[in-house]
């Protein structure tokens, strides 16, 4: 059984990954292009997708813990690339690390509930 | 039992407040009505308690507008069908084979042959590329949730239940979910609404212990134990309703919420029976008083998860109808069809979520603090030091549920 407030801060962070994704397609920092827009927001629609299904039928008693602290590590690894891209000038992430960093924080996110 | 849930921190926190309350409750005694409405925390934080719990509930609406968008850009939705579904993008783990297999007349028919087709992975087909399940698709799907819903009715009360059938009609009620536009809003949100409301009103009934308004108390926090009756009420009967049709992971957390407050009313009414000493009431006050942290740290990562939620889906769907509005922007014959779509362009905003979360955290962080000053300002109601600070603090928390009502008008 996963603790409540740990799963409830997942919920949180997903939500948060799935809306600065959103941000990052609307005004694009490098190394993002206007190009890259589709699959940002195809991918923030999949990570608020996750967030909704998590928040609806994600029960704790069902969860274990180390799925759940997976999943709070990967999101928190994912948050943290566009942190930095958004208050940094410059970077060297490629696109793929960030979307290939992003498919498995929601991957572990839906982890949690298998 | 509360400990499986979702909410579990939130509903023992409500228990604790409400063990407090009760004992509130059994030490007053005459009625004098509180007139100094403005002053109240519940007066104050009304308007963005109701945007608050509303924003969540709307959380189904935001999800709308993102199929919303992606209804208009295929002219082959059809759009005149009482229901309408939205084809996926990527691949789901629930095939709809699978779900066909029970009911092989139904799989039978063309509109779920070409469904299966479509449901496969990486499919060329053109048909399979639009983004509205075609009328025969559609068919398909209502009929089946149909087949599903008559099939548990047969089976209802008969032993051993059918584990698989029920399965199988949640993964059903899953996909529908997803991809149905206009299906209904998770209940969830009333809790989280519920946990506010009651905060503000157990702060309230707090100053007036801390002032010693013993005459006004009694009618509160019957007010108070009244609407958290009325809101367990409310509960059971949505669930019997609107979840009827399947979900039953959904409806068990909900239940086991009810449950769990069911089972605190009960407590309630034991102390009101045993309990009439005010100097009890500050006993418990201070005995309880990491309920309202508890419950703050329960309910405030959904809030500010929504709230970010809410702005992802919001933008995504604007954004969408912006580019469209750009497409025929490019088309336009003059500029005077350019103006028009510049103002059309206003009603497709692009909101910020970062703003209502962090104004939803002040606004929490607001309550714990007038909370444990409160709590100082009983064992101690001579101050005049705290009283000035919790003067201070509730003028901060009217400042902020404004700040934070006037953003989420704008979401």
């Amino acid at each position: 059984m996963a603790n409540s407030n740990t799963t409830a801060q997942v919920y949180a962070d997903t939500c948060k990954l799935a809306y600065t994704e959103t941000q990052m397609a609307i005004s694009p920092r490098s190394p993002f292009k206007i190009a890259s827009r589709s699959r940002l927001l195809g991918q923030s629609g999949e990570c608020a997708d996750a967030a909704k299904e998590f928040r609806e039928s994600g029960d704790p008693a069902a969860m274990e813990q180390t799925k759940v602290d997976a999943a709070a590590t990967k999101l928190r690894a994912a948050q943290s690339m566009f942190d930095y891209i958004n208050t940094h000038t410059s970077n060297t992430f490629k696109t793929a690390d960030v979307f290939n960093m992003v498919d498995e924080a929601v991957q572990a996110v839906r982890d949690c509930r298998a | 039992m509360e400990k499986s849930n979702w909410n579990a921190h939130a509903v023992a926190a409500l228990r604790s407040v409400a063990l407090v309350m009760a004992t509130v409750l059994a030490s007053g005694c005459a009625t004098v009505v509180y007139k100094d409405g403005a002053s109240t925390f519940v007066a104050a934080g009304r308007a963005v308690t109701k945007q608050l719990s509303d924003a969540s509930a709307n959380l189904a609406i935001a999800e709308d507008s993102v199929r919303l968008s992606r209804i208009v850009t295929n002219a082959s939705c059809p759009i005149a069908e009482a229901r309408l579904f939205v084809r996926p993008t990527g691949s789901s783990p629930v095939k709809y084979s699978k779900l066909l297999e029970r009911f092989p007349s139904r799989a039978s028919e063309s509109g779920c042959i070409t469904l299966v087709k479509c449901d496969a992975d990486q499919v060329a087909d053109q048909a399979c590329k639009t983004a509205c399940y075609s009328r025969e698709e559609a068919n398909c799907l209502v009929n089946l949730e149909k087949d599903y819903a008559i099939e548990i009715g047969r089976q209802a009360g008969k032993q051993p239940g059918d584990k698989e059938l029920s399965k199988d009609a949640d993964l059903l009620a899953a996909r529908l979910k997803k991809t149905e536009y206009g299906r209904a809003a998770p209940l969830e949100s009333r809790v989280l609404g519920t946990s506010l409301q009651v905060l503000m009103e157990y702060l309230d009934l707090l100053g007036k212990v801390a002032e010693d308004r013993k005459t006004e108390i009694p009618d509160d926090a019957k007010k108070l134990s009244d609407g958290l009756k009325k809101a367990t009420d409310g509960f059971s009967q949505a669930t019997g309703t609107q979840l009827s049709a399947g979900f039953t992971a959904q409806r068990t957390k909900v239940q086991n919420g009810i449950g769990a407050l069911g089972k605190f009313l009960g407590t309630v009414d034991l102390l009101i029976k045993n309990s009439k000493d005010v100097e009890e009431i500050k006993k418990i006050v201070n005995q309880n008083k990491d309920a309202v942290p508890l419950l703050v740290e329960a309910v405030r990562p959904i809030f500010g998860g929504d709230a970010n939620l809410i702005a992802a889906l919001n933008n995504q769907a604007n954004f969408s109808f912006r580019q469209d509005i750009e497409a025929r922007f490019e088309q336009a014959k003059d500029g005077y069809e350019r103006r028009q779509l510049m103002a059309e362009l206003t009603k497709y905003p692009l909101g910020s979520g970062e703003a209502l979360e962090a104004s939803v955290n002040k606004i929490f962080d607001s309550l714990l603090r007038s909370h444990s000053t409160l709590v100082t300002l009983i064992n101690n109601p001579t101050d005049d030091q705290i009283k000035k600070i919790r003067s201070e603090e509730f003028n901060t928390f009217r400042g902020l549920v404004e700040d934070a009502a006037g953003l989420l008008a704008l979401l």
